[in-house]
């Protein structure tokens, strides 16, 4: 035979042969049925039970470190739930975090409200806060504790106790500590309820900010002399002058009233304590107002410097003096004139009548260029308060930097002789 | 003065504006080459920083569209500072009343006032006459003894809160007090508009009488409102045309005396008249003065045809200006007496030329439909004011000297003969009306074509020709 057809009939009978017996040799093997997990549902009443007793097992930490409050609120009780749940958790997240850790692991279902309560009164008070007693804090912090703690109202208020009671950040890391001990019978799930009552927010409310929030000024009061703070430490020490005056008054007043009891024993010597002590106001008052007279003079001689006048605050000003520029009195010539007036205007918003020059004018001679300066003039005092019933213009106090000089450029070529 | 009210200020530029140039850190730093491109950068980078810091110190705004309105003011009665009685009263409403009368004011009425002006001197409380939007206030006094009143008054600016100008007074007879009514309100007047005075003058004009087809005509003159009317002729013959002299003394005007017209010179003291250069066989008419007074332009009628002629009023020599087969007429001297406006038809119709004062043929400067007469030149030798006639309508029209800018300021059934005011901001025209009815008056009207209003006189009026301001 060939050899070809040899090695031809060979490779047939192996086809033929995988062909008849591969699907039974090389059949796969069934796999083996998944494990099977029973699921059974827990009731409120059942994980309470089982809450107090995994809090009656957490034993007390040795010493029990400063944690502050998770931001994120805590989590549900069903994703803290004890050993019948743990399959349950481990088939939905692969991680094998959560299986691993214990009940007791999860304290913050015996406390779960303290974590609540701060973000709900901080975000308020920080944005009711733009004007607080001044701090050294470089930024305004975003966690409520910080800002509780930094109150001087601290020891006072009853809701701080919420702060005590840290929760250690179970939800996002896993930790290794000992669960913290309750310490005060407050921890249990009812007194804690309790203290996280709306009533207990009001009641801190006041101290740190509104519970509701004011919507902001579009434009800021009138000027005020007096000095603005600038620095937190102008307001210490204004605090502390003011200390000082009240302990200088209470002096006082004991003076006068040792003097009245001397008064009593001797006429004269209760005349000199009382000169002393009138000495010793007037003393004081110079004392104040020297200490306030430097503030004074900054506050005058600091020009609010704000934002640039918007175009529409810039046509205010045009319109309104638009509408009491009156040329229907002026020569023919003195229409022509074009001229630009130098205004200076006080801090209420009003032109200084004696601070408007005028610097240029063209298109006719100065004879007519009095006339038209005069009109101008007019139209830019009358134009504060408006002309023929329509409102004048009302300038910002904050750009007053602006606005203290304004030039304004006259031109009436472009108006038709009706 | 002009100096003292506008006190120079210099402009200080922001003395760190040089020091606020950003720190130049260009990375050319180290190459020499680049050196002068530096230095111009950090040139125009410095300019940059002073030139906006400037424009952050001091804001700019145009203001461009004004209002015309009247300009509200108060005129308390002038105090009585001894003898005046009622005059001081009556001067203060002479005084309001021509403020009113050119529409550019208007008066707040008295009993709206907050304050009372007690003495002359007393201070002004400007917020009670801010209150009632008075912008300029007038007080005065007045003191008469004897044969003399002096008046004095002060003008406020109420909105600035300070005087206008320095107070004045002017003393008179008590039969004057009116002249000085006007002459108060004169200085008011030009102190605010920068237009000169126009109230203390007076107006010629022909005063008619009688039915349409038998009118007799006499010469009146009369205060620019139409007070004080005296006549100067009887209604024995025809006048027409007066024309004062530049001082006002003497009145030129034609009359029929003769029979046919001619040019009459009269003097207003003594109300002596005289035929001007009477030549036997001719008319003249429309004769008015040179701006010296010393020459009449005039048209003189000869053969059916004519020509504008000047004579010499001292000598009586003529010499005639135009020759042309049409009709030149009504001619007047520009103010400076270098040029002479007229009518002519020699295109066809009546159109209004301009020539030397020498004579010639002359340049048409009226270029619109219609006809064109009567020109006369402003005292402010800007504007020429005309009779127009288009469309069955008369108009008093002004424009300037070459032409341009023709503004029709009236229309009505019959307007002609304007005449400047002294300051020629005002025309005063003649306006008859329609049918054998109709009547002819005297009219007024700001030279904006606002303020259109009647002179109150006697009888019908026309012809009007408003004297320079009185001395």
């Amino acid at each position: 035979m060939d050899k070809s057809q040899i090695l031809s009939g060979v490779g047939h009978a192996v086809v033929i042969t995988w062909v008849v017996l591969g699907d039974w040799l090389f059949a796969p093997r069934e796999l083996p049925p998944p494990d099977s997990v029973q699921v059974s549902m827990v009731s409120e009443s059942d994980l309470k039970a089982m809450q107090d007793a995994a809090a009656q097992s957490v034993k007390p930490p040795a010493d029990t470190p400063e944690v502050k409050p998770a931001a994120k609120p805590a989590p549900k009780p069903q994703v803290e739930a004890p050993a019948p749940v743990e399959p349950e958790v481990a088939v939905a997240e692969p991680t094998p975090v959560v299986p691993v850790q214990p009940s007791p692991d999860v304290p913050v279902a015996a406390n779960p409200q303290p974590n609540e309560a701060p973000p709900v009164v901080a975000p308020i008070a920080e944005a009711e806060q733009p004007i607080p007693v001044p701090t050294m804090d470089e930024k305004p912090k975003p966690k409520p504790a910080t800002r509780i703690t930094d109150t001087p109202v601290e020891a006072t208020v009853d809701t701080p106790v919420e702060a005590d009671a840290p929760s250690p950040e179970v939800t996002d890391q896993p930790t290794d500590q000992p669960p913290v001990e309750e310490d005060k019978p407050a921890a249990s799930p009812q007194d804690s309820a309790t203290m996280t009552a709306p009533d207990a927010v009001a009641t801190d409310a006041p101290e740190l900010a509104p519970t509701a929030s004011v919507r902001p000024q579009t434009r800021p009061d009138k000027p005020v002399v007096e000095t603005p703070v600038e620095d937190p430490q102008v307001a210490l020490d204004a605090q502390a002058e003011a200390d000082a005056k009240a302990e200088a008054d209470q002096q006082a007043e004991a003076d006068a009233q040792a003097a009245q009891k001397a008064k009593e024993q001797s006429d004269a010597q209760a005349k000199a304590d009382a000169e002393a002590a009138d000495q010793a106001a007037i003393d004081a008052a110079l004392a104040d107002a020297a200490s306030d007279a430097p503030a004074q003079d900054g506050g005058q001689t600091d020009i609010p410097e704000g934002p640039p006048m918007t175009a529409g605050e810039k046509d205010g000003v045009r319109v309104s003096i638009n509408q009491c520029w009156n040329i229907g009195t002026l020569s023919t010539a003195a229409q022509r004139i074009k001229l630009t007036l130098r205004v200076e205007m006080k801090e209420d918003g009003t032109p200084d009548s004696n601070g408007i020059t005028m610097t240029t004018f063209a298109g006719g001679d100065e004879a007519a260029a009095v006339q038209a300066f005069d009109a101008a003039r007019r139209a830019v005092i009358r134009g504060v308060k408006g002309c023929g019933g329509k409102a004048g213009y009302d300038l910002d106090p904050a750009k007053y930097a602006e606005w203290n000089v304004m030039n304004l450029n006259f031109d009436a070529s472009g108006m038709r002789l009706r | 003065m002009i100096r003292r009210m506008f006190p120079c200020k210099p402009h200080a530029k922001p003395a760190q504006s040089q020091g606020q140039s950003r720190p130049h850190n260009s990375p050319l730093k180290n190459e020499d080459k680049m050196r002068p491109f530096k230095s111009l950068t950090a040139a125009l980078m410095i300019g940059f920083s002073g030139l906006t810091t400037v424009a952050h110190a001091e804001i700019t705004i145009d203001i461009n569209s004004p209002v015309i309105e009247p300009m509200p003011f108060a005129v308390p009665d002038f105090i009585d500072e001894g003898g005046a009685g009622e005059l001081a009263a009556n001067i203060s409403r002479v005084v309001a009343a021509d403020l009113a009368g050119t529409g550019l004011f208007i008066e707040t009425p008295q009993d709206a006032y907050i304050s009372r002006v007690t003495s002359f001197d007393a201070p002004i409380s400007y917020p009670d006459w801010q209150a009632i939007n008075t912008q300029a206030l007038i007080t005065g006094a007045v003191q008469a003894g004897g044969d003399r009143i002096v008046v004095k008054f002060r003008l406020f600016d109420v909105a600035s809160g300070q005087p206008l100008g320095e107070g004045l007074q002017f003393a008179g007879t008590p039969e004057s007090w009116r002249r000085m009514a006007h002459k108060v309100a004169d200085a008011v007047y030009a102190r605010i508009t920068g237009e000169g005075p126009y109230f203390d003058s007076r107006v010629v004009y022909v005063s008619e009488s009688g039915p349409k087809n038998q009118r007799q005509k006499r010469l009146g003159v009369m205060d620019y409102d139409g007070a004080n009317v005296k006549y100067l002729t009887d209604s024995s013959s025809i006048v027409l045309a007066p024309r004062f002299s530049p001082n006002g003394d003497r009145i030129l005007f034609t009359s029929y005396a003769s029979g046919f017209p001619a040019i009459y010179l009269m003097d207003v003291g003594s109300l002596k008249t005289r035929n001007l250069g009477e030549v036997p066989g001719t008319m003249t008419f429309a004769p008015r003065f040179s701006p010296d007074g010393n020459t009449v332009v005039f048209s003189l009628e000869k053969g059916g045809n004519s020509d504008i002629y000047s004579m010499d009023i001292g000598s009586g020599a003529m010499t005639q200006l135009t020759n042309a087969p049409s009709i030149e007429t009504s001619p007047s001297f520009s103010p400076d007496g270098s040029q002479i406006v007229f009518e002519s038809d020699r295109s066809g119709t009546q159109q209004i030329y301009m020539m030397g004062a020498g004579g010639g043929e002359g340049v048409r400067i009226s270029n619109g439909k219609g006809r064109y007469s009567t020109p006369v030149w402003s005292p402010r030798g800007d504007m020429i004011a005309f009779t127009k006639q288009n469309e069955g309508r008369f108009h008093i029209g002004a424009m300037l000297t070459d032409g341009t800018e023709e503004r029709l300021l009236t229309a009505s059934f019959l307007d002609e003969g304007p005449t400047w005011a002294p300051n020629g901001r005002v025309i005063m025209f003649t306006r008859e009306g329609a049918g054998a009815g109709g009547q002819a008056g005297l009219m007024s009207v700001d030279v904006s074509g606002r303020n259109l209003k009647a002179i109150p006189t006697e009888g019908p009026a026309s012809d009007p020709a408003w004297s320079p301001m009185l001395p």
